[in-house]
Order: structure tokens, then sequence, then C-alpha cells
């Protein structure tokens, strides 16, 4: 056996651009199966992991999945707001340690613009509850200061100090401007791999200030407030989006989740962001699964190379093999011999295929943290991983007995004069 | 006293699966120890067939066919292999050697599969690889090419290393299958006389299989495969 295998490195070496060429091409595919694998599990964690150490988020009246969408990941618009006193009514449940209210709606050039309470950086987890942190300046204390987000900061080249103007709405291009209340910018955060970096921070008292001359979505005309005299009027908020908000007891959470979902001021919604999540992730997994389709097809593809590769090979060996038997090989060596080398080639590509990827995170990791928000960390193999890989090498070994039974066949046949 | 038999052949047919007409009849056929024999036959006179019946690759469908005392036609296939590699050396036209191995590798190839010639080998009390050597030395392969690959040399030094390898261990019989048609005249004789020596020295008993009778002269007894295979082949390949 010992030198079987030997025999077979002697001829694979002896076929090495051949072999090595199909080696590269699984090395290739599987390195992609692992990185879509990867890819899609960082994602997954990524994403739930957008919203942590909040029990519940609260909005009115709409699907859990909606609210999600526009409360977490400021995607879409919420149809109805929640009234303000419904939002004292939260705080002043006795099993609510705090509630964060959010006030959405507008923009500043494609970044959504959040309005809220200082509360929220300390309130707001992400991850493993891990706080927010500012990587220079303080949160917001007068109206028109703001705390902009690592991408927002990144993208629009703002530094502290900055001068910016909010728009009306959300989108890229036709929309309103508050240009005569211009922010400053105060305080610039850490990434987070979340939906918080593409977020402009802003205090509740600010989205009123600048929607005091306007009205049903465009300026009053002929009325225009200064920014000097807006403290002036009363800048309490008539009404918020949703609010995050956090339990003295986790274990009480279905029952106030109840309580909310019944209140009878107003219809309200009360989601499990952990629930919501995962249900989110079944719309989005439909791509992710298909992702993981395509990849396993390539594997397949670099599978079945290999497999043509030795098959077509087997015609200018059949003299080798031929020898072999005339010195004492059995068909079954011959078997043998032909199966080594694929589960060799099988086994090195996958090997390759994962140093391979190991580079590759290595160097485009922090492109794709930067450039897609897509935190692929360089680490070990993990369990999930493992079985795919084996999956691979199970799928590879017994592909390879179809050039190894035709060998088999053909020595048979051939006896000691193949007839070419 | 007569030497023992080496081929015994019996009322042996042979058919390839698929086909109608037997390949091969043989009344009687018989090989003793030490005979030099030269089987001559034209293409698709059977010749692979026979070889491949007495390297026990083949079955006969039925008849008596002992080599060297095993009864070929009883034992099954793994025994038959392992068998051809105690006792039977083989030497093929060309390609004869496994293009990835050295010379050296090419040689001791049969060692490898078979215990029996590894320790008839080593009787002598050299090593493997000085026995080898020595059979190469023999066979004009000088020290220089034996890490060579096979590839590099030239068709007569190629057959020559074929030789050394079937020679390897001293089996008893020596099939060789027209080992010179690659040769021109001056080599092949140059060729057999070596050949012949070495089967002397191994007492090893050897079938020469060629289609040029001008080699006859060599051997001991000339046999004709046409008049001895009484099956009417046509159309099969060599």
């Amino acid at each position: 056996m010992k030198y079987l295998i030997q025999l077979a490195i002697l001829s694979a070496w002896n076929r090495r651009i051949t072999l090595g060429l199909t080696l590269v091409a699984i090395a290739l595919s599987v390195a992609l199966l692992l990185g879509v694998e990867r890819v899609r599990h960082d994602a997954r964690e990524g994403f739930s992991q957008s919203v942590s150490s909040t029990d519940l988020v609260v909005g009115a009246r709409t699907s859990s999945v909606q609210l999600m969408l526009y409360a977490v990941f400021r995607i879409g618009e919420a149809t109805n707001n929640m009234r303000w006193e419904s939002f004292q009514m939260l705080v002043a449940q006795p099993l609510v340690a705090w509630a964060v209210p959010l006030s959405l709606g507008d923009s500043h050039r494609g970044f959504s613009v959040v309005g809220t309470t200082p509360e929220y950086f300390d309130r707001f987890r992400y991850g493993q509850a891990q706080p927010l942190a500012f990587r220079a300046g303080r949160r917001f204390e007068q109206i028109f200061d703001v705390v902009i987000g690592a991408t927002v900061a990144e993208r629009l080249r703002y530094e502290l100090g900055s001068s910016i103007v909010l728009n009306h709405g959300s989108g890229d291009v036709g929309l309103a401007e508050h240009s005569d209340k211009p922010f400053k910018v105060v305080g610039i955060l850490e990434p987070t791999g979340t939906p918080v970096d593409r977020s402009v921070h802003v205090g509740l008292a600010a989205i009123e200030a600048i929607h005091l001359d306007w009205q049903g979505g465009a300026p009053i005309p002929g009325m225009s407030i200064p920014p000097e005299f807006v403290s002036k009027f009363d800048l309490k908020p008539k009404t918020i989006t949703a609010a995050l908000v956090g339990l003295k007891n986790r274990a009480a959470v279905f029952r106030v989740q109840r309580s909310i979902n019944e209140y009878s001021g107003e219809p309200l919604t009360a989601v499990l962001p952990g629930v919501a999540l995962d249900q989110l992730w079944q719309v989005v997994g439909v791509a992710e699964r298909a992702l993981l389709a395509v990849s396993t097809m390539v594997v397949a593809v670099g599978l079945a190379g290999l497999v043509a590769v030795i098959l077509a090979g087997l015609n200018e060996r059949r003299r080798e093999l031929a020898i072999l038997r005339s010195v004492g090989a059995r068909p079954g060596t011959v078997f043998t011999l032909l199966s080594i080398e694929g589960l060799a080639v099988t086994v090195l590509g996958a090997i390759l295929g994962v140093v391979l990827l190991a580079a590759m995170t290595a160097l485009l990791g922090p492109l794709a943290s930067a450039r897609f928000g897509l935190a692929v960390e360089m680490r070990m193999i993990d369990p999930q991983e493992l079985k795919l890989l084996g999956a691979v090498v199970g799928v590879g070994m017994l592909a390879c007995l179809i050039p190894g039974y035709r060998a088999y066949k053909l020595s048979l046949a051939d006896g000691l004069t193949p007839r070419i | 006293m007569v030497p023992a038999p080496v081929i015994q052949i019996a009322d042996l047919s042979f058919r390839w699966p698929g086909q109608l007409q037997a390949c091969l009849e043989f009344n009687t056929f018989e090989i003793r120890q030490g005979e030099r024999i030269f089987l001559h036959g034209p293409s698709g006179s059977g010749k692979s067939t026979l070889l491949g019946l007495l390297g026990g690759v083949l079955m006969p469908e039925r008849g008596v066919l002992n080599v060297l005392g095993a009864d070929f036609a009883r034992m099954p296939a793994s025994l038959r292999d392992r068998f051809r590699a105690d006792h039977i050396g083989f030497l093929f036209q060309m390609f004869n050697l496994v293009p990835y191995l050295s010379v050296i590798d090419n040689v001791l190839l049969p060692c490898r599969f078979s215990q029996r010639r590894l320790d008839r080998t080593t009787a002598g009390g050299r090593s493997l690889r000085d026995e080898a050597v020595r059979l190469l030395t023999q066979l004009d392969i000088g020290p220089l090419l034996l890490e060579r690959p096979v590839t590099k040399l030239s068709v007569g030094q190629q057959q020559r290393v074929a030789a050394a390898r079937a020679l390897l261990g001293k089996p008893e019989l020596i099939i060789a299958d027209e080992p010179t048609s690659a040769l021109d005249a001056e080599r092949q004789s140059a060729f057999l006389d070596l050949l012949l020596h070495e089967c002397d020295d191994a007492s090893s008993t050897l079938l020469f299989v060629s289609h040029d009778r001008r080699l006859a002269p060599h051997f001991t007894r000339e046999i004709a495969l046409a008049e001895l295979n009484l099956a009417q082949v046509a159309g099969e390949a060599a």
C-alpha cells in the first residue's frame, strides 16, 4: 500500500500540469464555497446583532417585520407614527427600565436622520451588548448639534465642526431642504457594522425645530422662523416613529408586549427584536441560499473536471497499467491506484482552498468591511465549515471511484497487451 | 532424466466474451524446463491471447492449463496474479517501462509486488539494489544511467532495462513478446545474445514470441502458432 501511494504520487507528478490546473480549479471552488458560507454566516451574525440588549421595539400598529425594517434598519418608512403620550405611557410602566424614542423620516444626502434623546448613546447596544463609542467629539447638547455614524463621516468626509443641512423625507434627489437651519457635527461614532454607521443622530427637539414653519411636508409660504428663535417655541414632540424599550426583568417580556399591543390609547405594535430578525432573515435568506447553491455547483464542476482529467489520461496510461499488471498488480490494485490519485487531488484541493480563503480574508477582509460593512474575520475553520469541507472530499472520493472503476475494467479487458 | 514441464496445455479452448467462435483451440502443447522456445505467428494468430492465458489474466473456457505446476484453469484470479508476479518475467515490444519511474525503480518493480521475487533476488547475499545494478551492468546499462528517467534512454537501452526487470529475482519462466521488433538487425542480435545469456544464468525457461523468423536459429525449438492453434481465427487483433 505504501508503495502504491508512492507510485500514485510519482504518476501524478508525471502529469503535474493537467492535474495541477485541476487542483487549482478545485482549490478555487472550495475557497469560493467556504467564502460564501463564511460571508453568509457573518452577514447573518451581523444582521442578528444589529440590535442587542433591547427587549422590545415599539411602534404604531404594523407588521413586526416592517417595524424592524424602519426602526432598526432604516429601510422604508413608517406608515403611522405613535403619539408622544403613548411613549410617556411606556416610560411610566412599572416593568420598563428605560425607553428611547426614535423619530425618523428626514435624511441627509441619502443617510437617514434619527431624532432621539442623549440616552440613546447609553442604551443602544449591538453585537454582544457592545455600547456605542465616540471616535471624536461628544453627544448632541444644543438643538442644532448632530452626531454622525462612521460611514457617514467617511463617505461625506465630515469632521467635527462640519456644517450640514437636513433634507425633508428620504431618498437622494428632489428633496426639499431645511436649509434655513444648518446643523453642526459635534460627534463621530466608531464603526459598528450596523445601520448606526449610516445614521445621522439629532435631538428630538431638533426634529421639531426644523419642521416648525412646515406643514404637510412643505415650508409654509411667507413664514420663516430663524434658528435663533426656535427655542422660544414649544419643542416637545407630538409624535415619534418608534421606541426601543428595555425591561427591568426580561422574563416579563411577553406580558409587557401583550399589554402594549392591547393599549387602549392607540393601536401599537411591540416586537421582540430577536424573533423579528429571524423572520426578516427568512426573507433575506433566499438570496443567501441561492448563493450557496451556486457555489456548490461550482464545486461540482471542479470535481467533474477532475474526473474528466483522470479519465482522459487513462487511455494514455493503458500501457503503463498493463506493465504494472505484468509485474503482479491486480485489477484491484489498479483501481486503488487511480482512486488514490483522485482522492489525493481532492484532499489537496480542499486544503489549498482553505489556505486560499485565509489569504483572501487577510487581503480583502479590510476592504469588504470598509466597502460593504461586511465584517469578515480571519479565523479557524468552524465545525460547520469542516462539515462542508468533509462533504466536498466525500463527494470527490465517490467521484474518483469512476476513473478507478474504468481503469479496473480496462485492465481486466486489456490483460497484458492493451489494444490501443 | 527428462526436465520438468513448465507449461502444459491440453484440449484447451478460449473464446472472447461476446464472440461465437473460439479464438484459441489447442490439442496439446508443452514446454519443458530450460527450453528456449521461438514461437512465431502472423498478426491475428492469437499470440496476445495465448500470452494472456499464460500470464493468468485470461481464463480458458475449458481444458488444461498448467504453468509451473499451477492449475491456472482452476485458480482464482487473485492467486493467478500472485503466481504471475512470483514466477514469470514479462518483456514486451515497446513502451515497456513505466514512464515516470527511474531506470532502477523500473527494474525493482517486480520485487515491490512479489515477496518471493524479492527473497530470490537477495538470496545470494547481495542487497536488492546491488543485484539490480549487477544485472543492469551485465546488460550494458552503466551506473550513470540508474537514476535517469527512462524516457531519456534510447529504445535499445529501454529494452535492456526491461530485460533486467524481467530477469530480476530469477523467475522460472520468461515470456518475451516481440522485444526486438523496434531494434535494427545488428542490435537485435546483440540483444538476443544478452537475453539468452542471462536466461542461462538465471536458469529460466524462455518463451520468445516474434513474427520475425530470422531470429529462430538462436533458439532450441521453433513453434508455429498457426499450426498449433486449431481455431480458425480471422480479424482478431494481434
